[in-house]
């Protein structure tokens, strides 16, 4: 990396990689400021870290923390040195409402301006509200089904086949996210570079499901357990209540089994033991399909959450993570991706919407990988 | 009185230790280790080992005890409860926050639902079988089977979304205004102290709902307690004798009530106790950054600091509301303090 003046730096590659450009897109990548971040530093917090995770963020933004609750709000206003010019909307403040229902409610009587998170049926309910518009975009979200390769009977690829076939996935759609979904074809998200769709899919096919079960061996003893965010149950719910009723269907009896955010992240992510669990919080933030293969499925992968492992996909992986062709990348891609889909690495269910409710007189709303509104490019 | 005083103190002192004391060791026996919130995806063994000591998880448990209530340092005894593993901020300064948002919300409860309560109790006690000891006997049934977070619900949905008559669920104060400065973290006080009467309009009419819910659950248990006491003391001795003797009505109720006190003074500070954390639903129903909600994220985050924090916090504030109840207790009988 070198320097060539105050706002340009060159950085050369040993050899060229197509995921560096989209990396430094990923939002995480924001930059300190040098002088600010120093000026906080303390012998036990050398490098200001605990400063910035805890008090604030000494940085270039266009816009300034000037009060923060925690696990309350916080109240952002204008930075009058950005230089990017002064924001449409000078004072933000974003106020935890637990209740979906509150939301709802504030949006609709113009109490609030901007509002996300909703349940797809309280969404499904604003399209025809007078002042209120929703905002809608298939970008990264979705929602899958991981089963860990070290814990029986998930390392049996027939139980895996089973489950996937097993799954109602237009009643789901209809259902659980009243049509603000589509079936998920692949394990990479569809709107990202490299997507391609598998020749092997699963469809809805409980008499192929229960055949699997049957040739697996597996006796289901009622002790299999389906997890889930116990934060989340407004709106996986309905989605695990409908999975559970489909598994049964085939006789595979699992119990539901909500589990704290903390401890559902300290089992996927730290412990990696999670057997079986519904999942709606991946989303890969590089906008690749390569940067989602690498962090999910490469054999230790950052994210590798079921422990899985394919010679072919990280060998296939490796060949093309410098590969500078395009088509030749794509091609790996695919390879990539239908060997996921053969060994059924997730059960892609569905890509959901990222929505968001707002009055009508708010503009600017756009969509970005991490799911966040950029409060910059508000107009009311 | 002094020497009563004194000994319920101390009593009380150790007795909110030993509560913190066994909240610490079985937050630690739990099936979940807080760590992975600080670690992150796929980490090293070396990252998890520097984790545990950050978290100071790699002493024994006697020495974390030890920490904990400041032998090596802030703690306990010190006046300090610690940082939290989740904000980084100080349990204390974040329960000095949050705190007088559920005292504000329970205190006020307890008023109104005590005017509700007291009233009518002894009204139905003087005519029992009457109309409105029947529709005593209905409420009480009726208030009782309902959860409060759904009669919150119901009142956002009546009075806020349909007519337009009470503020959104978004807090204490409109998100338009600003706060008013801290003294108390009380945001009824310091907005008077402030002068800052649209802030404390504000704020009181945000508290209505919350408070309506919480008393309506309240007024149940109380009026039935008050009417049940009433009865008893109406149908004693004495009472009678002041009634065959010809006195006022008046100063046969006030002696009535003076009697019959005792029980309902002594389930206020039952439900107190209760409602300082059990009034989570209502918080969260309407958005108030409150104890309850506090708690309740500390114990989901694996936030032991926080966790140990808010127990003792609420084992010496619950000390304190029953002192206080028992002294008036012995105010109104001072056969209490002779026993």
């Amino acid at each position: 990396m070198k320097k060539i003046d105050d706002y340009t730096v060159q950085i050369t590659q040993e050899k060229e990689n197509k995921l560096f450009l989209p990396a430094l897109t990923i939002f995480g990548m924001g930059m300190f400021d040098k002088e600010g971040m120093e000026a906080q530093k303390t012998a036990k917090d050398p490098w200001s870290h605990d400063y910035a995770n805890t008090v604030n963020v000494p940085s270039f933004g266009p816009y300034c923390l000037s009060k923060w609750t925690k696990g309350s709000e916080f109240v952002l206003t204008a930075n009058p040195k950005y230089y990017g010019g002064k924001p449409a909307v000078s004072k933000i403040v974003l106020r935890k409402v637990p209740q979906s229902a509150n939301r709802l409610a504030a949006i609709r009587t113009g109490a609030a301006q901007l509002t996300e998170r909703l349940t797809p049926k309280e969404f499904a309910s604003l399209k025809a509200v007078k002042g209120v518009s929703v905002g809608s975009v298939v970008g990264n979200e979705s929602l899958f089904l991981n089963m860990n390769f070290k814990v029986a009977p998930w390392d049996n690829i027939k139980v895996r086949q089973a489950v996937a076939y097993a799954i109602n996935y237009d009643k789901l759609i209809k259902n659980a996210y009243y049509g603000q979904a589509k079936k998920w074809k692949s394990l990479v998200p569809s709107t990202y570079p490299g997507y391609s769709v598998p020749k092997t899919q699963y469809t809805y096919d409980p008499a192929k499901a229960k055949a699997l079960l049957a040739a697996s061996g597996y006796k289901d003893d009622g002790s299999l357990k389906l997890t889930y965010v116990a934060e989340k149950e407004s709106t996986l719910g309905p989605v695990v209540t409908q999975i559970k009723a489909d598994l049964k269907a085939i006789g595979l009896d699992v119990q539901l089994d909500p589990l704290p955010q903390t401890q559902f992240g300290d089992r996927q992510l730290t412990k990696r033991d999670l057997p079986f669990a519904v999942n709606d919080q991946e989303k890969p933030i590089g906008v690749d399909a390569g940067y989602a293969t690498y962090l999910f499925f490469i054999t230790g992968g950052l994210n590798n959450m079921d422990n899985y492992s394919n010679k072919v996909v990280d060998d296939t992986y490796k060949a093309i993570a410098t590969e500078a062709d395009a088509t030749k990348r794509n091609a790996g891609l695919a390879v990539i991706q239908e060997e996921l889909a053969k060994d059924v690495a997730w059960v892609p269910v569905v890509e959901f919407a990222t929505q968001w409710a707002y009055s009508s007189k708010l503009s600017g709303i756009t969509w970005h990988p991490d799911n966040c509104v950029r409060f910059f490019d508000l107009k009311i | 009185m002094r020497r009563y005083v004194l000994r319920r103190l101390a009593v009380g002192v150790l007795q909110a230790l030993g509560i913190t004391i066994a909240v610490f060791f079985v937050i630690r026996a739990l099936p979940a280790d807080p760590v992975s919130r600080i670690v992150g995806m796929n980490p090293t063994e070396d990252s998890i080992r520097q984790a545990r000591h950050a978290l100071g998880l790699d002493m024994s448990l006697f020495q974390q005890l030890l920490t904990f209530l400041g032998f090596h340092g802030d703690g306990v005894f010190t006046g300090s409860l610690g940082t939290s593993w989740v904000s980084g901020s100080t349990v204390l300064s974040e329960i000095a926050i949050t705190l007088p948002t559920t005292i504000q919300l329970i205190v006020t409860s307890f008023i109104v639902a005590l005017v509700v309560a007291i009233p009518i109790g002894m009204a139905t006690a003087r005519r029992p079988g009457g109309k409105l000891d029947k529709g005593v006997f209905g409420y009480g049934l009726f208030a009782g089977a309902q959860p409060e977070f759904w009669w919150g619900l119901i009142f956002i949905f009546v009075f806020y979304f349909k007519m337009g008559i009470a503020p959104a669920p978004l807090g204490l104060l409109d998100p338009e205004l600003t706060a008013p400065k801290s003294v108390t973290n009380f945001v009824l006080i310091d907005s008077l102290i402030a002068g800052d009467f649209t802030a404390f309009k504000s704020a009181l009419g945000h508290l209505v709902l919350p408070v309506l819910t919480l008393s309506f659950l309240l007024v149940g248990p109380l009026l039935k307690m008050t009417q049940q006491s009433m009865s008893r003391v109406l149908s004693s001795e004495f009472i009678l004798y002041q009634q065959a003797s010809g006195l006022e009505k008046k100063s046969i109720g006030r002696s009535t009530l003076r009697s019959a006190l005792a029980p309902i003074i002594t389930l206020t500070g039952i439900l107190f106790g209760f409602m300082l954390s059990g009034a989570v639903l209502v918080e969260s129903v309407f958005s108030l950054n409150g104890l309850g909600q506090y708690a309740v994220a500390a114990v989901l985050n694996l936030d032991f600091p926080a966790v140990q924090g808010v127990i003792l916090v609420i084992s010496v504030i619950s000390l304190f509301v029953y002192l206080g109840l028992d002294l008036l207790l012995a105010k109104i009988d001072p056969r209490i303090l002779v026993k």
